[in-house]
């Protein structure tokens, strides 16, 4: 009897979520909001000209890493503009994280890794610490550590008693050591490796898997989700809301839930471009920063939404991809600063992106758009 | 951590987990009644499992999911626009080269081939009055991290308009990655395959990549020679690890046996033992995919040690090492090899008159004569010099002039740069000739 009850009890609960599930589904369908609202920071008005190849949110600043060294923007304005001047240990800013318990900015730079602390910058160099190597791709900060992602490997750092460790193929599964970026879960992090596919490594167990193209061959992808869509990984986000890593390649993007794998191509979804700088994933948002658009996907709904620039005239339009494959073009009054998109973070539910040709800060608007007549 | 049954057949891949905890019977019933429904389940679903659909899934042909040639995309980024352009009087291109330790006459090789290409291709005025100099660095040094600063050097404060890079496939893979960061044309002379196996729109690779090469060796060795005893001597580090899976996998596909390997440390090679291993299980034929200073080095033992087995070496091993260089004649010597021979890979349809006027102006300039990546050195510096006449003074029109490259009849080999930035010209068989014999080092061969 308890038995069948509790059958009973389990089959009202799937039930439930089932519909909960539809309902958000219809609902988004029904009333979509698009970014349509879009502020850029460019050369035009005072930000460093070129790519801006990272952006950190935290709280209400923005930190933007620029060929042209770090910026900081406070309430949506320019407060400074960091450079080697200042002590910044190289002028191409590739990632910046904040440790929210002491307020540090640790900054990962083509020329070292830097701390902002205080007002002051510490910088780690390849010969005046234990950091592998000056080409620095990434920055992740867990509880006392900071992890790198280096060009020679993963280096972790106890912020406490300052002491570095060095991860690469001597005592880790490396097939290549060239790192690309991290994502810290609440029991695993998350590392993109180029031609070495995702690295995962166990926080209490201090255990290392690797997760790489099965099918062994660089240039092919045999069967559609066989596993990780292609070894040179640009970056990898751990989604702790579905239990899910998302790493985006130059050739398509993959997911893996702990038991499926499904990867992504221009020519069966929505995606606008195979080439892939960076994912990010939350909730059910998974965004992918292409070269040719910025675009949103819900695992849920199925639904592809692309931001960008049109290609040909520079007008801002929305591209959306719906299940069944049919796609429909809406115009926008405002788009990003450029097609060519690098990263992004997110300000509840504001975007800011790092694109080719300056910052863009998107925000979500009501629906306000016309279709673009074709 | 679960076991895993893998079930292949031509649509899919199938993963059935079993969970070893799942020891008593109600556990095994289960696992029981689960594997029989996944079987039923994969035996409904899929045409493949179903006898009376064989016959029709044997005569599809398998299709990958996706290529890169296929499904790949031309680059679709920033840069071409005038404001991207570089300024000043003087621009740059850069070079990475050994010139310290082991590997310096390699490098010094690149540096002369480089310096008489800029010579030739600037006879005639740069557009703007500008002029075109190289930048070099030095990328000898005891860790990576020497290499990564040298090229940051190179990309950040000289501000080069394209980077060209040894045959070191490591150097080759930073460059590249901070030129797909940063924007920058990457030439490398690396036969390192994977550096352009991906949709990387900055890298363009001039030499035969390790396969091609493994293909043309293997095929010397066990289809005309029929030989089934090859000591492949490879170094322990990322390039020799590409060029021993080239050569198992070129074997492989002959139905070949495998070759025996023999992976030295490229730090501290020990010349002695593999040289008393080759006394001990004498091989019919010797295959090195080494550096150049530990192939020279190999040489002398053998010679010292008289075994005389023929041997064929990589690109990279057959550079300028002491006591090597690379026949001029070798383009024509494609005949079986002999004992005692040495042999090595070279670019076809090279026209003979550029050829013969490079391979002899570089005699006189430095001595000796110019190996294979000497002259891919001096083609990459001629193609940049092209693309920077066409393009201007900006690297991301400059990529674009260097993707268009098309049957460039360059001193090494045609030159064609497919859509990935392979150059995929034929290459064949071509004799070495010793010029010198080095001081052997070390432990004498037993």
């Amino acid at each position: 009897m308890e038995r069948a009850s509790a059958a009973s009890h389990g089959r009202k609960i799937l039930w439930a979520v089932g519909i909960l599930i539809l309902a958000t589904g219809m609902a988004a369908a029904q009333n979509p909001s698009f970014y349509t609202k879009w502020t850029n920071y460019t050369s035009a008005n005072g930000f460093p000209p070129g790519e801006v190849y990272c952006v950190t949110v935290d709280g209400n600043r923005v930190w933007a890493g620029t060929g042209h060294g770090l910026v900081l923007l406070e309430n949506g304005r320019v407060q400074k503009v960091f450079t080697t001047k200042d002590g910044l240990a190289g002028s191409a800013v590739m990632s910046v994280a904040v440790d929210q318990l002491t307020g540090d900015v640790w900054i990962g730079t083509f020329g070292g890794l830097s701390r902002y602390s205080g007002g002051q910058f510490k910088n780690y160099t390849n010969l005046t610490s234990g950091l592998a190597n000056d080409l620095v791709y990434g920055v992740a900060v867990q509880g006392q550590y900071l992890w790198v992602a280096t060009t020679a490997g993963v280096n972790r750092l106890d912020t406490h008693t300052g002491s570095w460790s060095i991860f690469n193929e001597s005592n880790a599964p490396f097939e290549e050591p060239w790192t690309y970026g991290i994502s810290v879960g609440a029991e695993k992090i998350y590392f993109a490796v180029w031609g070495g596919g995702v690295l995962s490594y166990d926080r209490a167990n201090h255990y290392w898997k690797p997760y790489t193209d099965p099918d062994g061959e660089m240039e092919l992808v045999l069967y559609r989700n066989q596993g990780l869509i292609h070894n040179i990984v640009s970056s990898v986000s751990w989604n702790p809301d579905t239990k899910t890593f998302w790493a985006s390649t130059y050739f398509g993007l993959s997911s893996y839930d702990g038991r499926n794998w499904h990867n992504y191509l221009t020519k069966d979804s929505g995606l606008p471009s195979n080439f892939i700088n960076a994912v990010k994933s939350r909730g059910n948002q998974v965004w992918a920063c292409t070269q040719k658009g910025l675009s949103e996907f819900n695992p849920t709904t199925n639904t592809w939404v692309t931001y960008r620039p049109d290609l040909k005239t520079g007008r801002g339009e929305i591209l959306i991809t719906r299940p069944d494959g049919s796609k429909r073009q809406i115009a926008s009054s405002s788009t990003l600063a450029h097609n060519y998109i690098l990263n992004l973070d997110f300000q509840g539910d504001d975007l800011w992106v790092a694109t080719a040709n300056g910052l863009s800060h998107g925000t979500r608007q009501p629906r306000k758009v016309a279709a673009i007549p074709r | 951590m679960n076991n895993r049954i893998l079930l292949p057949h031509d649509e899919g891949v199938c993963f059935f987990s079993i969970d070893p905890s799942m020891s008593n019977r109600t556990h095994s019933k289960v696992a029981t009644i689960l594997a029989s429904a996944a079987m039923l389940a994969v035996f409904l679903l899929q045409p493949a499992a179903r006898p009376w659909a064989s016959a029709q899934s044997k005569t599809k042909t398998a299709v990958p999911y996706a290529s890169i040639a296929t499904d790949g995309e031309s680059y679709a980024g920033p840069g071409r626009e005038s404001a991207f352009n570089l300024t000043g009087p003087v621009l740059y291109i850069g070079l990475l080269a050994p010139l310290r330790g082991p590997e310096k006459a390699d490098g010094e090789a690149l540096v002369a081939a480089a310096k008489m290409a800029l010579r030739d291709a600037t006879r005639r005025p740069m557009p703007a009055g500008r002029r075109l100099e190289l930048a070099i660095g030095d990328e000898s040094g005891p860790s990576w991290g020497h290499v990564s600063d040298v090229i940051l050097h190179l990309v950040l404060q000289q501000d080069v308009l394209a980077l060209i890079t040894s045959t070191n496939g490591t150097d080759a893979h930073i460059s590249e990655q901070v030129g797909n960061r940063i924007g920058i044309p990457i030439l490398t002379l690396a036969n390192d395959a994977t550096t352009t196996q991906i949709d990387i729109p900055w890298i363009f690779r001039l030499g035969p990549s390790d396969d091609l090469q493994a293909q043309i060796v293997a095929s010397n060795l066990y289809r005309k020679r029929g030989l089934k005893s090859v000591l492949l001597i490879s170094d322990a580090d990322h390039d020799g690890r590409g060029g021993d899976q080239a050569m198992q996998q070129a074997a492989r596909s002959m139905g070949a046996p495998p070759p025996d390997e023999l992976a030295l440390d490229p730090l501290h090679p020990d010349f002695a033992s593999a040289v008393a291993r080759i006394h001990t299980h004498p091989p019919q034929a010797i295959v090195l995919w080494t550096r150049a200073d530990i192939a020279a080095t190999l040489l002398s033992f053998l010679q010292h040690a008289n075994i005389h087995a023929p041997v064929y070496l990589s690109q990279q091993a057959a550079q300028a090492g002491p006591g090597l260089a690379f026949s001029p004649l070798a383009g024509q010597a494609t005949g079986a090899p002999t004992s005692g021979d040495a042999w090595t890979i070279d670019g076809d349809g090279q026209s003979a008159t550029a050829r013969a006027s490079f391979v002899s102006r570089y005699r006189q300039r430095t001595g000796s004569s110019p190996s294979a990546a000497a002259a891919e050195a001096y083609d990459a510096v001629c193609l940049t010099v092209r693309a920077v006449r066409a393009a201007g003074p900006n690297r991301a029109r400059v990529r674009d002039q260097l993707a268009r490259v098309r049957d460039f009849p360059g001193v090494s080999g045609t030159i064609v740069f497919d859509r990935q930035g392979n150059n995929p010209s034929p290459v064949h068989l071509a004799a070495l000739e010793q010029q010198t014999t080095s001081t052997v080092t070390g432990d004498s061969p037993k």
